[in-house]
């Protein structure tokens, strides 16, 4: 195994080589990479100075493992505690394979154990970086179990144009049926924004659709509806401020007010091209105070568009959601077993390799056990 | 198939194109895991090899692959006790 790398922490004057090696990850676009860079490390609440090792050959910089910062909350009355969350793992392509990426995290997790940090955990790692981590002593939770809705009128429009795109005489004027783009890509989300509301005879006028974040709104709301005690994220109007300007996607948000704000849900969508999907729409957070306001909610967002996929992770929600999702015409995401698959699922580990798996905790709740968290989208990097 | 050269043949050539970079000799008990041999794209080929061979689907939630297949010893294992049928 080479050993010639140096780990090193990130320093400001290595903004421009980082931006560079991201090209790899992020996106093809140094300057939206620039943005998610300042974005998720530099102005993050929770973690500063940022915490991103970088390994260097020579004096260039080959390699990264980034931690984001949280702050989680458990139990009741709830106890909160920072914590943080690895990702963004890059090597350039002509030091992969060597080594580096157990070079890196080794270097961290010895890191992470002086600065006191008693677990890591990941939501965002796709198949190759989960099978990694389960290598080095990383323990999956499980599956996120997404669900996803499709459109009829899409699939309807789709298999009408395939259909007249094979067809003799018509298959010129395939490209003119409405509604071609749909399967390649999906509007974007701002444009089904609507500043005067939704349609009152279809919505009501309780909803509104905007692009802005009422992050003291949504916090207070979050607030007032309470917390069952399961590990989750705080959300709190720092944290919801900060959390939806990541520059690598769109946001929209739905809000339901009478008195107060009673609900809302937030779509997202995916800006750069290395996107997981360029159709795919996710419901990244959804809170309201009641199953008549949820369900509201819900089928706003389904008559906003004809969403082609629209996705929601379903592992830690409640029956009755559940149910609801079911009526509405939400799936299961087909996920087949095996490595193969990309399943986005919880990954955790304690920072000291010397804890046993079955004291991994945090106040009671043992972190391997997927029914004692609550996991919103937002919590990962794909949401 | 009686063409096919043994597994642990097949295992070896795997885990050679894997970790092409080093100067490490593969032998039976060399670690490859965790030594940080084998890492990233390697790991994921050797994964998707033990699924072909075992003709089963592993299952990530009681995988633990720097205990069960650091040597090519314990891939070996690993494969003959999951092994379908």
């Amino acid at each position: 195994m080479k050993t010639d790398y140096e780990i090193v922490s990130y320093q400001p004057d290595f903004r421009k080589e980082v931006v560079e090696l991201q090209k790899n990850l992020w996106s093809p676009d140094p300057e939206l990479n620039a943005a998610y860079l300042e974005w998720k490390h530099e102005r993050n609440p929770y973690l500063q100075p940022p915490l991103l090792y970088l390994a260097l050959h020579g004096k260039k910089v080959v390699g990264m493992r980034s931690m984001f910062g949280v702050r989680w909350e458990f139990g009741i009355p709830a106890k909160k505690m920072s914590g943080i969350c690895p990702d963004d793992l890059v090597i350039a392509p002509e030091h992969r394979n060597r080594g580096l990426i157990t070079i890196m995290m080794k270097s961290a997790f010895d890191d992470l154990e002086k600065r006191g940090y008693p677990y890591v955990f990941s939501l965002s790692a796709g198949r190759i970086t989960r099978l990694g981590s389960l290598a080095m002593g990383w323990r999956s939770a499980g599956s996120m179990q997404p669900q996803h809705w499709h459109s009829r009128r899409a699939a309807y429009f789709q298999r009408i144009r395939n259909l007249a795109g094979k067809t003799r005489l018509i298959w010129r004027y395939a490209d003119k049926l409405p509604y071609r783009h749909w399967g390649k890509s999906q509007a974007p989300l701002h444009e089904l924004s609507n500043p005067q509301g939704m349609r009152p005879r279809i919505f009501g006028s309780r909803i509104s659709v905007e692009q802005r974040v009422r992050a003291g709104e949504m916090a207070n709301l979050i607030s007032r509806i309470g917390h069952d005690g399961r590990i989750r994220h705080v959300r709190d109007e720092e944290y919801l401020s900060w959390r939806f300007r990541n520059p690598l996607h769109r946001y929209l948000f739905l809000y339901w007010e009478e008195k107060d704000l009673e609900g809302y849900l937030v779509l997202q969508q995916y800006v750069s091209e290395f996107s997981p999907s360029r159709v795919r729409v996710n419901i990244v957070d959804w809170e309201a105070t009641s199953l008549r306001v949820r369900a509201g909610l819900l089928r706003a967002a389904i008559h906003l568009s004809p969403f082609v996929d629209l996705n929601i992770w379903t592992a830690t929600i409640g029956a009755e959601t559940k149910n609801l999702l079911q009526d509405i015409g939400f799936q299961p995401v087909h996920e087949g077993a095996g490595v193969d698959q990309e399943q986005p699922c919880l990954l955790v580990r304690s920072v000291r390799a010397d804890v046993p798996e079955a004291e991994w905790s945090l106040g009671n709740r043992r972190v391997q056990d997927m029914a004692n968290w609550d996991i919103r989208m937002i919590y990962s990097m794909q949401g | 198939m009686s063409g096919d050269p043994p597994i642990r043949d097949r295992l070896v050539r795997l885990l050679e194109e894997g970790t092409q970079d080093s100067d490490v000799e593969l032998g039976d008990d060399t670690s490859l895991i965790r030594s940080g041999l084998l890492e990233s794209l390697g790991l994921f080929r050797l994964a998707l090899w033990i699924e072909k061979e075992t003709g089963s689907k592993l299952d990530l939630e009681s995988l633990d692959p720097a205990k069960e297949w650091d040597t090519i010893q314990g891939i070996l294992t690993f494969v003959a006790e999951h092994r379908e049928g």
